[in-house]
Order: C-alpha cells, then structure tokens, then sequence
C-alpha cells in the first residue's frame, strides 16, 4: 500500500563539503559546484533511481554550520526537516574536518532518527594521512556511517541505499542524544511539556531539539511557539537569569557542551597512521597538502602580491584562450564562409524567391555561421578554465584580499563571490549575493550583479577581442574585466551613500584548503552543461532573431538599406551615439541584444554585411577589423560589457529583491553607470590619443 | 548594533590577562576566553566552534590590514578586525625552545 510512494531523502550539510557533488552523481543534475561555501543557497530537488529502478526524490538543502533558525539558508534547512516531507537525512560531513561537522551531526540527531551521516572526501583525508574508523562512528551516533568520495562517485549509491533503508525502517538507528550540562538540562526539562502542547507531530519528535533553539535565543523558534504558549518567554527569562546567576549564558553552554561532544567522538575515532602522503615533489623540496595551502596562500593573499597575481592568472586564462582560439575560429570560418557561398550559389540556379534567400543565407545562417565560428572555440575553452578556477579555491580569497575595498564602497567581501558567479551567469549572480547576511548590502549586490559580463558577453567580447586586438586580446580583456569591477564598486559606492546608507555589519567566511579540480566536472559539467548548451541556446535564440534583423533591415521591399527599419533606427541612434563615441550599427546592436545577448555579433554581422554588401562571415570580420579604430572598439566593448543585462535576469532581481520596481531601477542604474563609463574611456582615450601624438 | 546584554563569558582561570584577538601579533598563539560579540556574530561564530577554551591564531592579514586570517579547529576563517575584537583571547606562552 504505501511502497509506491515515493520517498524523499533530504541531503544536510556544512557549507562546501561536497553536498552539491553528491547531489549531481546522485540525480544526474547540474548544481553549481565550486569551492567556496555557501553555493546553495536554495534548496534543490531532483531524483535518483535504484539499481532496482525505484525513484527517490533527492532534496539538497542550503549548506549550514548548524540547525538553528538565523539566517535564511538555515531556517530553510530547519523548516524543511521539521516538515514531515524527509523520509530520511543525510547529512554530508567533511571528512578532513570531522570535529566541526560532527557538531552539525549531532543537531540533527536530536531532530529527527532517520539519519545517515555519508563521510566526504575520505581520499583527501586519507592523503593527509588520517584513518577515520567508520565502525565506531557509527556506535558512538548510533545511526549508519557510510564513508564516501563523492567526486569520484565512489560510495554515493552506498550512502543512498542506507538512506534507503533507514527510511523504510530496514535499518532502525538508536542515535545518541547529545546530553547538556545540569543547567541546560534542567532548562531543558522546563521548557518540554510546555512546548509539547503546543506543537504536533515531527515537531513533537524534536521538542528537545525546540527546546534548544528557544534556550539559545532563537528568535524564530520563539515565534513558532509564541503562538500556542505565552508561558515560554516567561520560563526562557526565568532561565536566563539562572545562568546569569551561574556567570554564564545559555547558548554558550549549548554551543560548548556539544562542540566538546562532537571533539571527543572525532578523538575517539580518528587516527594520524602516517604523516601526510599526496605531496609535490620539486628538487629536494617536498609539499604536502596542507604546505602547499599554505604556501599558495602566501602567494595569493598575500599583502602586496595577492591583487596583482589575481590579476595575472584571469590574464592567463585570456590569453590561453586567445592561442588556443585561433586556429579552430580560423577554420570554422572559412568553413561557414564556403558553405555560405556555396549555398548561395545553389540558390541562384534553384531559383528561389529572394525572400527564402535573405532570411534563410543572408539573414539566419550568416548571422548564427558568425556566432558559431567566432564565439565556440573561444567561449570552450574559457569555460573549462574558469570551471578550475572555481574548484581550486581562488574564488573566498578573492572575497578574503578585497573585504576592506568593498567595505570602503559600503559593500563587503562576499559581494565578490556574486560577481564571480555572475561572470559565468547573472541569474545565478544574483541568486549568490544570498549569502551576505546584511539585507542592505545583498540589495546592493542585487542591483550590481548585472555590470558583471555574462557567459553570453563574455563570448562576444572573447571573439570581438581576438578578432580586433589579436595579440593585444587578453591585455584588452583582463582591462574589462577590471573595468567592470570598478563599475561594480562605483554602483556600490553610489547606492550606499544614496539610497542604500547604512552600517557594514559582520563577515565570516571560511577559507576552504586548494583542492584538485575534479575531471569529470569539466568534462560533463562545464564542457557539457555549460559551453555546449550555452551555444546551442545562443543559436537556437539566434537563428529566429537573425531573420526578424534581415527582415526589419530588407522591408520595405527593394529600399536601400537607409531607408529600411534598421537603416533608420541605426541613423537615430548614430546620433544617440556620437558623444559616447559608438555608431548606430554598434547600438542596434546592443539593442537586438537586450532579449538574449548572444546576438549582438549577429547583428553587427547583419547590419554591416547589408550596408556594405559583404556576404560572408570572413569579409564580414575584416570590414570590422578595418572599419573600427582600436578605440571605438574598445569603446564599444566596455558599453556592451556593462549595459544591460537579458529580460530574464530583471525577473531574478525583481524577485530576490522583493519589488519589481527594484528591478527597474536596476535597469536605468545599470544603463547609467554604463553610459558614464562609455562616455568616460571614449573622450579619456581621445585625450590619451592627442597627447601621444 | 548595540553591544548585547551578554554576561562576560568564564574562562578556565579568571586571572589569566585577556587581549582582542584583533590585536594577537601574527604567529602567535592564543586561547580563547570569552565571546562578547552581538548576537548574531557571536552564535555565527559558536556554531563554527569557536567557544571559550578553543586554541587560534593568527595567521595573516589581508592587503589593507583587513580582514584577519584565523586558523582555529584546523581550519581558516576570514574575519574582520572590528569583529575580532570581540574575541577576548589569552596568549598561550610557549614553552622556550
């Protein structure tokens, strides 16, 4: 009767300890992973299937360093367990850091039985050469232990059946109830028949676990209470004072007691069998892992090198890009070049009428032929460069080395986090800023999230940069690049001193070890999920929008192109654009752009090819080369880099920011800022030009 | 944010002398002895065990002096100095070498 129904796993744990991972090998899904805490900050559903092909609903909660209700990752990690919908929990505990996420175990051992505790990253801490006993973990919690190394999949169908099998009550757990000190304990059973009245069901399980939380303060746990039970702020004073009388406070009491609990187990079950074994070998010089942390860390925050060598390795990743672009972008175009041509001549003799002609080979295939030779090769490999930056662990010292610059602009450092993210999406840009506790500094990382280039910008201004500056590509983009920040820290700096004034308020931010990037993330992940079907999405958004550009550009029927749609929109905005130092092509561009902004180089390819009559994707690009001054170029890049974000990113901003009207003063903010620093680098480099000369 | 009404923390021994863990020479290291941070900084930072009786040190400063780099539990934790000068730690003297 209920073994059809489908069973649901909730999957806890402390911030970066591989859940995300998990949940991908588990679901077959694509969470974002990365090595920084605080990716998910949304719960995430998907569903795995058994070998004997039953389906479990998987459900991967924000990560957390403890079961109490303050922030909102928390609370939607609370909120869910005590909601009767997990069957079972997993909790995901780094093995390398035992102590600290046993602490999160044992919370959620007080509330809920049907629990699982899947040993992480056992590779990482047997190279440091411990040896976790899984067997005694498991009788000291008393609830399964399965050890598991889920990047490389090994023990993650294990953890599930356990899951399973603790869920359908195969396996039954007796966990152990963590246990106070005489004056928590006490509290404790003041506070238990009180909340028993008030509340039913799975939170009648964890009234010990409530209990805590109203000790420790919370003030969530308090409101869920307060509705039933006025008595329980009254009891919570009267214990209060009770600790004051003892010189001490609950919720450190609470805190120490268990933090103590959860070191003693992982004395107990830990040993150090040898010294650290995976190390780097150079000379005579010998690393091992927590050296070469170490030692990168001196390099990368360091005071003075620390910015700079940042810098230099998003130069590097530019600059690989650009060598290892060349030769295929090379070949793809002459290879649409010449299926172009031969189309075209394959239409003259057919016969076909000139409409099927324009919009399919002067409209569709040149403008998508265009996307596709220029921006794959370029945005692949970026793509998979970037992905190892983000596994290796650059990404929290970067938030670490510009903490005290934020915090000058009325930001904080974990604002960088949403940048970094933004720069492969904005969606989830904005998305990541819910790790800034303060809701007035996550408002203005919202509203900032956008200046960061996108994946669909970062293609064309990849390939506008390759095709424009050659050699000179990379310096051009680590110049963007930096451009773009400074856009974020101007916007920072105007919000807070205008609209959004107030007081910076805490930061703690773990710095996570360096670790390997995992292969198999590149290769399914990033070179799956994220470049091939960002390119298929660019050319399936692309092939219609490239035929309305040809169409709007060719109506009314045989008028020379000024007298077309786009002939008189690029002649408005050719006015619009002279004190910014862009041509009308280039804001039509940026206009065709605004629902996806992979077509900005098909509608330059598009528009100029129509008004020059050049044809084909390769003649195309050289008129561009030879028609744009180094500094129009530049100019053009830095206002497409900043101006607008797609349709779609203002439905997230509107979203998280709570108000539509947010999302509209995102826009007219963002197109300011743009225009400014357009207007800025345009007249600068012309000044810059008449001095050189 | 007003200081919260928290009783200052006890340590294991009263007499020892207690400094800001903002003001802890690098390489240096301490035992922590109370928390009075506000509230919500100070329960971020129980839960991450950082709790009277718990060893750290300071393991570097960032590019402006700001924020600190903390190594405690065996593990890093960034955190700014107007933070940490709610940490009240006492310096752990080594035993001369």
């Amino acid at each position: 009767m209920i073994a059809q129904k489908t069973l649901t796993i909730a999957l806890l744990g402390n911030p970066n300890t591989g859940k995300s991972t998990f949940f991908n090998a588990l679901t077959g899904l694509h969470q974002h992973v990365g090595n920084w805490p605080g990716k998910t900050v949304e719960k995430a559903e998907g569903f795995a299937r058994l070998s004997d092909g039953r389906r479990i609903r998987i459900v991967d909660l924000p990560g957390t360093y403890a079961l109490h209700a303050e922030s909102p990752e928390e609370r939607i990690a609370c909120e869910f367990l005590l909601s009767d919908e997990a069957d079972a929990v997993i909790v995901v505990a780094d093995a390398t850091n035992l102590a600290r996420n046993l602490y999160l175990v044992l919370q959620a051992l007080e509330l809920t039985d049907k629990v699982v505790v899947a040993l992480n990253m056992m590779d990482e801490a047997e190279a440091k050469g411990l040896r976790i006993d899984a067997k005694r973990l498991s009788a000291l919690l008393g609830v399964p232990v399965v050890p598991m190394v889920a990047v490389k999949g090994e023990g993650v169908m294990e953890a599930l059946q356990t899951a399973v099998a603790v869920a359908e009550g195969v396996t039954s757990t007796h966990p152990v109830k963590p246990r106070y000190g005489l004056l928590v304990e006490t509290c404790v059973q003041k506070l238990l028949p009180h909340i028993q009245r008030v509340v039913n069901g799975q939170w009648q399980k964890a009234g010990r676990w409530l209990a805590l939380r109203v000790l420790e303060g919370d003030e969530l746990a308090l409101a869920w209470l307060a509705k039933g039970d006025g008595d329980v702020r009254r009891l919570l004073d009267e214990c209060r004072r009770e600790a004051e009388g003892f010189g001490t406070s609950l919720d450190l009491e609470i805190a120490r007691s268990l933090h103590e609990h959860a070191e003693t187990i992982a004395r107990a079950v830990i040993a150090q069998v040898r010294r650290p074994t995976r190390h780097w070998r150079i000379g005579r010089w010998s690393l091992s892992i927590s050296d070469w942390t170490e030692a990168l860390d001196n390099l990368l925050t360091h005071r003075w090198l620390g910015i700079p060598l940042t810098l230099a390795i998003f130069g590097g990743i530019f600059w690989l890009t650009a060598v290892g672009a060349n030769k295929p972008s090379a070949l793809l175009e002459e290879g649409v070049s010449w299926l172009i041509s031969n189309l075209r001549a394959f239409a003259n003799v057919a016969g076909l009428p000139w409409w099927v002609k324009g919009v399919l080979i002067d409209g569709v295939l040149l403008g998508v032929g265009t996307v596709f030779a220029v921006m794959f090769p370029p945005m692949l490999i970026f793509y998979v460069l970037y992905a190892v930056l983000e596994d290796f662990g650059l990404v929290p010292r970067i938030a670490f080395n510009l903490d005290s610059l934020m915090q000058k602009v009325g930001s904080q450092g974990k604002h960088c986090l949403s940048c970094m993210v933004s720069y492969g999406c904005n969606i989830p840009g904005v998305l990541a800023t819910r790790v800034i506790e303060d809701p007035r500094v996550r408002l203005i990382a919202i509203l900032t999230a956008a200046l960061n280039p996108c994946n669909g910008r970062w293609g064309n201004l990849l390939s506008l940069s390759l095709l424009l500056f050659g050699k000179g590509a990379p310096l051009v983009l680590v110049a963007l690049i930096a451009i773009s920040f400074v856009a974020v820290l101007f916007g920072s700096w105007l919000l807070s001193r205008t609209v959004l004034k107030g007081e910076t308020t805490l930061f703690v931010l773990e710095l996570p070890p360096y670790r390997k990037p995992s292969l198999r993330k590149l290769l399914v992940n990033t070179i799956w999920e994220r470049a091939v079907q960002t390119q298929y999405r660019a050319l399936l958004v692309a092939a219609p929008f490239c035929a309305l550009i040809w169409l709007l550009s060719n109506l009314p029927t045989d008028a020379p192109f000024e007298r077309t749609i786009t002939g008189h929109l690029v002649a408005a905005l050719n006015f619009v654009g002279k004190p910014l130092g862009l041509d009308g092509s280039m804001l039509t561009a940026c206009l065709f752009a605004l629902p996806a902004k992979e077509i900005a180089l098909a509608s330059l390819a598009i528009t100029y090819g129509l008004q020059r009559t050049l044809d084909e994707p390769t003649a195309v690009l050289d008129f561009l080369r030879s028609h744009w001054t180094p500094l129009s170029a530049f100019t053009f890049l830095v206002f497409y880099a900043l101006y607008l974000p797609c349709a779609y990113t203002f439905v997230v901003q509107a979203k998280e920011a709570g108000h539509w009207k947010w999302a509209a003063f995102a826009g007219i903010f963002q197109l300011t800022i743009a225009i400014l620093f357009t207007f800025a680098v345009h007249w600068g480099g012309r000044v810059l030009l008449a001095l050189w000369r | 944010m007003a200081l919260a009404e928290r009783p200052e923390a006890v340590g294991d021994d009263r007499r020892e002398e207690t400094i800001p863990l903002s003001e802890l020479q690098l390489g240096q290291k301490a035992v922590l002895k109370a928390i009075e941070a506000p509230t919500p900084l100070a329960h971020r930072l129980m839960a991450l065990g950082l709790v009277p009786g718990t060893e750290m040190e300071v393991v570097r400063t960032a590019v402006f002096g700001d924020p600190i780099e903390v190594r405690v539990r065996g593990f890093r934790l960034a955190l700014r100095k107007r933070d940490a000068q709610f940490l009240k730690v006492a310096i752990r003297k080594e035993p001369a070498s």
